[in-house]
């Protein structure tokens, strides 16, 4: 039919590369698959069994919600919402969200949580136990829950929604859009969405397997029934005022930890680190974010950017994308190489004001970025002034750490800091790698 | 349970078991959207017709012949509203390629071969919808030019038509890239 077999096994290849449903279309279809056929006598069952549940509940959150407040954590934040752990198991919460309307964060593992995830004895509020999912044996389990008031008259989103006593087999596979959090060793993810006591509560359940076993659910889903959940949102309103779910934010992450290989055109590249600063030139006032960008052409070029980490300020030719995360669609491609977040091999004192280092890679260079983000967003296509040229997430960037390493030889070329404190540390490696 | 062949789920949900529908449904809900989504390159048009293809065969599994294969079948049902889907929007040649992302973030082996397989997403999601339509028919849904031009109602010798065309076209956007 063809004398290109070539461009004919690309063609074929490609279509594995296809993203996949969202959780929000996926729960939607099968709730409507399964009402195509299931008898309505169950849908009674149903009713009854969620109505003892509901009493089972109650009953149980008042007298376990007490024993929800280890190491005197729970006096930051509502008591009743977290899970009391099985035996055996490890339960944190976060602290309350400093700006309204985000969710609470509970967490369980059948394995101690990696110190990275927790802060003095409060779970980390991205949501994402990031360290112990890398680290997740295969018999390991993990489960965050979150919490959010929901105005489930207007959002419309009820329909949607299960309701408790959440079921492990009902949960619906939830990486997308390539979210994967160990992508060489893919976990076994699922989400469960519900609706309870006037509360959206999402739990998302992470195996160390992507298949996991029967034995494995069974053991999820002990834990799973101890999950406990406020009566309403009233005593919580104060903290979290209710807000619109949507699909997008369900599936999204707070913290962001990516590892790319670039290309770099000559194997020459620039790292630019630079502090927030406002300037004024010709009367004109400009607000740089602060940002940390690896770039192979030159500041003028638009499509110049590998990747990117910038605070919010205003757009302008040296930020594309203020308030940002991405990578360059054309030049970067998602990599499964181990890049640590450290200045070690690489000189002292950092630069602490903007920097430029021009450096020289065999090719390719790789670059792992890792912010913290105000809230959770996806990551997708960003559309800007130069097109949909990267893949990215938007949000305020709290701290972010970038890491650059020559890909062939894998030594270290660059390392830079954004800190909480909107300060900037930038090292870079000496001549003549870099100058 | 997540481990019985098709037959026996089948088998199970025409006695009412809702555990073996969901089973079937999680085997075989991304490979219907992801058929729905390369047809109409459209998240909202392939949310719709992938619920639609699904609900539709999950009410017609009482009457389904067990002894084919169930995932070409929904395939086909999937692909058949897809392009319904399209039709009923008119969109079939006026389709905006604007927002068309056909890759995910990372799938192959290596990120070299990341980089050509995304290059080739793209470069299919810049074809004209009419091009592209045919393409993703016959190259990511395997089927025969035969079957394509009955699914859209279109003359054999135009779908290969088509289907030589964007050949072309792809091969020159591709090697501009020095993809191939």
């Amino acid at each position: 039919m063809s004398s290109d077999p070539e461009l004919e096994r690309l063609l074929r290849d490609v279509r594995e590369t296809l993203p996949g449903p969202t959780p929000e279309a996926s729960r939607r279809a099968r709730r409507a698959a399964l009402a195509a056929i299931r008898p309505r006598r169950r849908r009674m069952k149903a009713a009854v069994l969620i109505a003892v549940a509901l009493v089972v509940a109650v009953g149980a959150g008042s007298v376990l919600g007490a024993l929800l407040a280890p190491r005197g954590s729970a006096a930051e934040g509502p008591m009743e919402f977290g899970f009391v752990p099985a035996p055996g198991w490890y339960a944190l919460q976060a602290a309350p969200p400093a700006t309204p309307g985000l969710s609470l964060v509970a967490m369980a593992a059948n394995v101690p949580f990696s110190p990275d995830d927790s802060v003095k004895g409060l779970a980390e509020p991205s949501a994402l136990p990031y360290s112990t999912l890398r680290t997740l044996p295969a018999d390991g389990i993990v489960m965050v829950a979150t919490l959010t008031a929901l105005d489930l008259q207007t959002s419309g989103l009820a329909k949607y929604l299960s309701h408790f006593p959440l079921r492990v087999e009902d949960a619906s596979p939830y990486v997308d859009f390539g979210v994967e959090v160990r992508p060489e060793k893919p976990l076994g993810q699922y989400q469960l969405r519900a609706a309870h006591h006037g509360w959206n509560v999402d739990v998302t359940v992470y195996f160390g397997t992507s298949a996991p076993s029967s034995t494995l659910r069974a053991q999820a889903q002990r834990q799973l029934d101890g999950v406990v959940v406020p009566e309403a949102p009233d005593t919580a309103s104060a903290r979290v005022t209710p807000k619109r779910a949507t699909a997008a934010e369900a599936s999204a992450l707070a913290v962001v930890d990516r590892t790319f290989v670039c290309t770099v055109s000559y194997g020459e590249f620039t790292v630019v680190v630079s502090p927030r600063s406002t300037s004024e030139v010709k009367g004109v006032r400009t607000t740089s974010s602060g940002h940390a960008r690896v770039t192979w052409g030159s500041d003028a070029y638009p499509l110049g950017d590998l990747v990117v980490v910038a605070r919010p300020g205003l757009r302008n030719y040296i930020t594309r994308f203020p308030g940002a995360v991405y990578a360059s669609v054309r030049r970067c491609a998602a990599s499964r190489t181990s890049v640590p977040l450290t200045h070690a091999g690489l000189p002292g004192p950092a630069s602490v004001v903007r920097s430029d280092s021009e450096c020289r890679a065999g090719g390719k260079v790789l670059v792992r970025v890792r912010a913290v983000l105000e809230s959770p967003a996806p990551w997708r296509r960003l559309t800007g002034p130069v097109g949909s040229a990267y893949n990215g997430v938007k949000g305020h960037v709290v701290e972010a750490q970038l890491a650059v390493r020559d890909a062939r030889t894998g030594k270290p070329l660059a390392f830079a800091t954004l800190d909480r404190s909107e300060a900037t540390r930038h090292w870079s490696a000496p001549w003549p790698r870099c100058v | 349970m997540r481990r019985r062949p098709d037959t026996e789920l089948i088998a199970l949900v025409r006695k009412g078991s809702a555990e073996a529908a969901g089973v079937l449904f999680d085997r075989y809900w991304t490979h219907v959207w992801r058929a729905a989504y390369a047809v109409t390159a459209d998240r909202g048009l392939a949310d719709d017709a992938a619920q639609e293809a699904i609900q539709k065969a999950f009410g017609a599994l009482h009457g389904f012949d067990e002894t084919r294969p169930l995932g070409p079948w929904l395939k086909r049902i999937a692909i058949n509203r897809a392009v319904d889907q399209l039709r009923r929007r008119r969109q079939v040649e006026v389709l905006s390629d604007e927002e068309t992302v056909f890759h995910a973030w990372s799938v192959g082996e290596s990120a070299d071969e990341d980089i050509r397989l995304w290059a080739v997403a793209d470069a299919v999601a810049g074809l004209g919808a009419g091009k592209r339509v045919v393409v993703v028919l016959h190259y990511w849904l395997d089927l025969p030019i035969e079957e394509i031009a009955g699914v859209l109602g279109l003359p054999v010798g135009t779908v290969a038509s088509r289907l030589s065309r964007a050949r072309k076209e792809l091969r020159q956007v591709l090697e501009e890239q020095r993809v191939v």
